[in-house]
């Protein structure tokens, strides 16, 4: 099942729920606009290199188009649609005014240097810059894309509008950008998961945690776990995965990361990549790719809660499985709501021209993951639903009032 | 089947399938109809059974089903004054769906079998009960002719599809 199709399920079953007509459904969950353009640039060795350019802009009834842009040969059309599409609900979600987006290049950055992607990219926005802007598409980093590239995005847009930094977020601290920004997925996905415990009356300390994927993402909630007295028994990154039951010692592994860029040759036991996913453990968390938990495995998880850090982690197939067994899932739409939020953040201090401190930013991220994880809890307890469906019930259910309420011409 | 004691002429009467008759003809059909009270549950056809009797639904109601178990589903609930079983006394299918009591109900059953036998015979008062029998099929056939054009034109425009969703969206549910 294809990355599209999986999230038209999930839309559909929220839309069930709610009650809305096909033809509703139908207006929903297509895009206002979708654009692909020609992208050529020269290489360092003087040969022309044409790569395929798209944005696909989902809706803009809550507020601007806002989603990543992502440098990756599977880039496409079904790629930007899909996950321009999930943007929609996930900041319908975190209740920021945000409708969706998403694009990207299907180029691979891998084999470009800096300065043939830098010269990519200002080629891409003098295609799209018409498209985008502060009050209109504001593009963020995704895959393979940082603070770099949307540096050279915000200047490249400032030869054609004037100074409009709020045209882009996840730009650096230095240039315009928000404190706070590069922790926030981890910051979130660590307040949602205290927030269901909460729930329970019940507390992150000493609850086992494995965590999958020990990116920028991994990272900071292994380290915000750790803070809060929780046992990170096992963590995996590409090169190989460690554990230790008593708990590792995350600020050590963080800073061995950072010298030998991987978390193998750590004091703790290693074991096989994959292996990480069948831990006992109260609190998964899938934070690297889509899909690594699937019909075929979903058996073998031994964990009792399953947090989406990463987008789609868990697919269709395992998710039924596993909420067929009382393992519940966190939503990669609420859960790992945290970088857009404090994008919005980036913006509106973007907007204001006043900086926010870090303390700001993430006392106003805990506000409003607090109240986007009580929101959907509740509805998933009124309506007997899964915390999934409750979600997207969540999303659909305020872009449809605004779309009612704007009206439909 | 329970079956209870024979109508008069009198109770006929006050059904709206006999009320067109004249006494005479009504006293000719009291002894093919009988008084069915009927429990909770209880039922008065079943699918599948071969029986033509004919059914009016005086007082409760009934409910209409087909299938059983996890496949049962719910066609129709039926109130007084309702006709229930013409299809087989017409056609002699059997019962193309189960009809049960939803509470207390009381029924007069017609003796399908009786009835045909007049018929056929040419009797009078028989042939009353069936044109009476035929108003209420061709009511119902206009009934489902009108439901059926309304199928087939757009009922609603977007505009009332709109209203009718935001109504429904902000009585319903607090996002």
């Amino acid at each position: 099942m294809s990355h599209f199709e999986a999230t038209n399920r999930y839309i559909k079953k929220a839309a069930g729920v709610l009650e809305l007509s096909q033809r509703i459904e139908d207006h929903l969950i297509a895009p206002e606009r979708e654009v692909a353009v020609q992208v050529s640039t020269t290489l360092d060795n003087g040969q022309v290199a044409t790569y395929r350019g798209f944005r696909v802009q989902h809706k803009n009834v809550r507020g601007p188009f806002k989603g990543g842009l992502r440098y990756h040969p599977t880039v496409d059309m079904d790629d930007a649609r899909t996950l321009a599409s999930l943007m929609t609900w996930k900041t319908a979600v975190l209740d920021v005014p945000y409708g969706g987006g998403k694009g990207g290049i299907d180029c691979d950055p891998g084999d470009l240097s800096e300065g043939e992607q830098e010269r990519l990219t200002r080629k891409f926005i003098q295609k799209i810059h018409e498209i985008i802007g502060p009050q209109t598409d504001i593009p963020a980093p995704d895959v393979n894309t940082g603070p770099q590239v949307m540096a050279w995005i915000m200047d490249e847009y400032a030869k054609f509008h004037g100074f409009a930094p709020a045209v882009v977020t996840g730009k650096p601290v230095h240039l315009s950008g928000s404190l706070g920004r590069d922790a926030a997925t981890g910051r979130g996905v660590s307040i949602a998961t205290r927030e269901y415990f909460r729930r329970l009356g019940e507390e992150l300390a000493g609850k086992r945690f494995v965590v999958q994927g020990f990116g920028n993402v991994g990272a900071h909630l292994a380290r915000l776990f750790h803070e809060a007295g929780a046992r990170v028994v096992g963590v995996a990154d590409g090169s190989g995965a460690l554990r230790d039951d008593r708990g590792l010692d995350v600020p050590a592994l963080i800073a061995h990361r950072a010298e030998h860029g991987t978390v193998k040759g750590f004091a703790a036991d290693e074991l096989a990549r994959d292996e990480i996913l069948y831990l006992p453990c109260d609190v998964l968390v899938p934070a690297a790719l889509g899909n690594v938990i699937t019909a075929d495995n979903a058996g073998d998880i031994r964990a009792g809660l399953i947090v989406e850090a990463a987008n789609a982690p868990v697919t269709p197939e395992a998710h039924d499985h596993l909420e067929g067994r009382g393992v519940h899932v966190l939503p990669d739409i609420l859960a790992n709501a945290g970088g857009v939020t404090v994008s919005y953040f980036e913006w509106v201090q973007n907007i204001q021209q006043f900086r926010w401190t870090e303390e700001q930013v993430n006392a106003q991220l805990e506000d409003m993951m607090q109240r986007a994880c009580g929101k959907v809890f509740d509805i998933a307890k009124e309506r007997d639903v899964d915390f999934r469906t409750a979600a997207f019930i969540v999303g659909l259910g305020r872009v449809a009032q605004a779309m009612v309420t704007r009206g439909i011409q | 089947m329970p079956t209870g004691k024979t109508l008069s002429a009198e109770g006929l009467g006050e059904l709206t399938l006999f009320a067109a008759l004249t006494d005479a003809h009504r006293r000719e059909l009291a002894d093919l109809c009988s008084a069915m009270p009927l429990g909770e549950g209880e039922p008065v056809v079943r699918e599948g059974e071969a029986s033509r009797d004919l059914f009016l639904l005086t007082e409760g109601s009934v409910r209409v089903s087909t299938g059983s178990g996890a496949q049962a589903q719910e066609l129709a609930v039926i109130q007084p004054e309702a006709v229930i079983g013409e299809l087989s006394l017409i056609l002699g299918e059997p019962r193309s769906a189960t009809v049960s009591a939803i509470g207390p109900a009381s029924l007069v059953r017609v003796d399908g079998e009786g009835l045909r036998a007049r018929q056929a015979a040419g009797d009078p008062a028989a042939l009353q009960l069936a044109w009476q029998i035929l108003a209420k099929l061709a009511a119902r056939q206009a009934a489902m002719n009108r439901e059926l054009l309304s199928l087939s034109q757009p009922t609603t425009t977007a505009g009332d599809e709109v209203s009718r969703l935001r109504d429904k969206l902000f009585a319903e549910w607090s996002f």
